[in-house]
């Protein structure tokens, strides 16, 4: 505040004594060499830019350049583009029926009314060295990680493409290791299933604090076991260190909770959240929630919040990040999905509630499994819901009186997750 | 009730009556306005063209402020169509100044509107040649040191 009024009175003084000033000087030269972008303008300028030209054009010129390696201008970037979202999308590359890659496309979420070719941001084919089940991550920094269990994970700055290889974590060697026929698409059918071992997601956030970015991989102990313990084991990874190396946590305060499989663990708030499970990692009706903070790396496991009932199966129970905040949400019997999100530490307020019976024409006919809203358009005051692997993203009003949806999307778009735009790791 | 109107003058000394409400978009003027008021403010460098374009854009934007919510105003969805429209009509070098204007105003809608239509500009520029080009900036680099950032960037698949 101080240093704004120091400003204005400044450019106060200058402007009423009529001095010519720096500026006017500029001004001056300009019209005679044509058009230029002051220095003072080109931060402004050039954060505006999206984040494939700003890589193209790191080579206009040295001070160019070298803002745009700056962090301090990565940290703008970051700041000036945190408020839309826009879609990373991961499937199967359908149209060429090639077995061995991908199609990455991101595209925009702002408005309604654009094209689906202006929805387009890129689109590129990733060469699939997976084998099994396709995973992303949650975004954090504008960075996801794509993964299944028996590769490297795949870090991908969503907005260029440009990516890196992570090393494997432990709960990977064991896959390579011990081939599983029901996950692996393995060719050999006469290896033996290795009976409780599930596909246990990776949870990616960032510790506010020490503003480190940190994979977390949460599974059931395998062979389970009565005598240790705890039943699970936590792996952590810290990116952006000197040795990047998979370190074990303690989750011991988790006693005999298991958790689930085939749920994406979700960061909000500084904490990740998972859904317990049995002991062969399949929802339970006794469900609870299990929460590791980032900073602390602290295990606890809570209830799951009052509006859920006590014997609601984990299966119809959504946990997800919606625009910031933790939001539940359970699917119940007459196909209603009520979903609710965290204001305060223990306060929850319900946004929307979607009948399945309504969409699920555009969800393959499903009715049974819980949908995840992906974003909030704030201008149309709309939310997006996806199921993985449908074809389709639906538009819900968000006013309460309404129950209008609308397609939102068509066209196969696999796996999706939400991210800002950042020029992390990417110069 | 009558408004409170204000002068400011360009660098020709061509007098423009504002709104008060109006120019206190401009956090200088605003700041001005408290510090002496019932004076004539100078923008001694900003031409009548300039000014004029600038007092068009704050009197589209101003918030009509009669408690009465959403009356007069336009709706949000309007009011970017018609910020669209209004610097696609400029040519560069009057966008330029009108973004120094908005700068130097301290305008932060018009700094936003203008600042975008020359990013985009220079994102539809199909190389940085066409770049150095259209801005007027000297290449500082050597042939082997693009090259070396080329290469750096080649993502690994």
């Amino acid at each position: 505040m101080e240093r704004l009024k120091f400003k204005q009175a400044g450019a106060a003084a200058s402007l009423l004594s009529g001095r010519e000033t720096k500026r006017r000087r500029i001004s001056r030269r300009r019209r005679r060499r044509a058009i230029h972008i002051p220095n003072d303008i080109v931060e402004e300028v050039l954060v505006r830019l999206p984040v494939i030209s700003l890589t193209r054009f790191q080579t206009v010129s040295k001070d160019w350049r070298s803002l745009i390696r700056s962090r301090g201008f990565g940290e703008r970037y970051a700041s000036h583009h945190n408020k839309n979202p826009k879609l990373l999308c991961v499937c199967d590359d359908l149209v060429n029926r090639a077995k061995n890659t991908l199609q990455s496309m991101t595209m925009t979420l702002e408005t309604m009314t654009a094209s689906r070719d202006h929805r387009y941001i890129r689109s590129e084919k990733l060469k699939k060295r997976f084998t099994g089940f396709l995973e992303i991550s949650e975004s954090c920094d504008g960075l996801v990680c794509i993964y299944d269990m028996t590769i490297p994970i795949k870090l991908m700055n969503a907005a260029s493409g440009k990516s890196t290889r992570l090393p494997l974590a432990n709960i990977q060697r064991l896959h390579i290791n011990h081939p599983n026929p029901q996950m692996e698409l393995v060719d050999d059918s006469n290896l033996e299933p290795d009976q409780f071992r599930a596909f246990n997601r990776l949870g990616f956030g960032k510790d506010t604090v020490t503003r480190r970015c940190r994979l977390v991989w949460l599974y059931n102990k395998y062979p389970p076991t009565s005598a240790s313990t705890s039943s699970t084991i936590c792996e952590v990874l810290d990116l952006f260190e000197d040795k990047i190396k998979w370190r074990f946590v303690s989750t011991a305060a988790l006693d005999h909770h298991h958790v689930m499989a085939s749920q994406r663990p979700v960061f909000a708030n500084g904490s990740f959240y998972w859904l317990t499970g049995d002991e062969e990692a399949y929802p339970t009706t006794q469900t609870k929630l299990i929460v590791f903070d980032i900073h602390t790396e602290m295990f606890k496991v809570t209830e799951t919040p009052p509006f859920v009932k006590r014997d609601a199966c984990g299966d119809k129970i959504g946990v997800c990040n919606l625009d910031g905040r933790l939001c539940v949400s359970e699917l119940k019997a007459d196909c209603k999905q009520e979903f609710w999100w965290r204001v305060e530490d223990q306060r929850w307020e319900k946004i929307f509630t979607v009948d399945l019976n309504s969409v699920s024409t555009w969800f393959g006919g499903v009715n049974s499994q819980p949908l995840t809203p992906l974003t909030i358009l704030k201008d149309d005051n709309k939310v997006i819901l996806s199921l993985s692997y449908q074809d389709n993203l639906v538009s819900f009003d968000l006013d309460p009186h309404s129950t209008v949806y609308h397609l939102y999307f068509s066209g196969y778009y696999g796996l999706a997750v939400p991210y800002f735009p950042s020029l992390f790791t990417l110069l | 009730m009558s408004k409170k109107m204000i002068v400011l003058k360009s660098s020709e000394g061509v007098s423009f009556v504002v709104e008060e409400a109006v120019a206190r978009q401009s956090k200088i003027i605003s700041f001005l306005v408290e510090e002496f008021p019932d004076r004539e403010l100078p923008l001694t460098n900003m031409t009548s063209e300039i000014l004029r374009k600038t007092i068009e854009y704050c009197k589209k934007h101003v918030v009509e402020d009669d408690g009465g919510g959403d009356s007069s105003s336009s709706s949000s969805g309007d009011l970017k169509e018609w910020d669209v429209k209004f610097v696609a009509e400029i040519d560069q070098p009057r966008l330029m100044d009108l973004l120094m204007a908005a700068n130097y105003l301290d305008i932060p809608s018009l700094l936003d509107v203008t600042c975008q239509k020359v990013a985009d500009t220079i994102a539809a520029c199909n190389d940085e040649k066409e770049i150095r080009a259209t801005f007027n900036i000297e290449n500082d680099f050597t042939e082997e040191e693009v090259e070396a950032i080329r290469m750096e960037n080649q993502y690994p698949i």
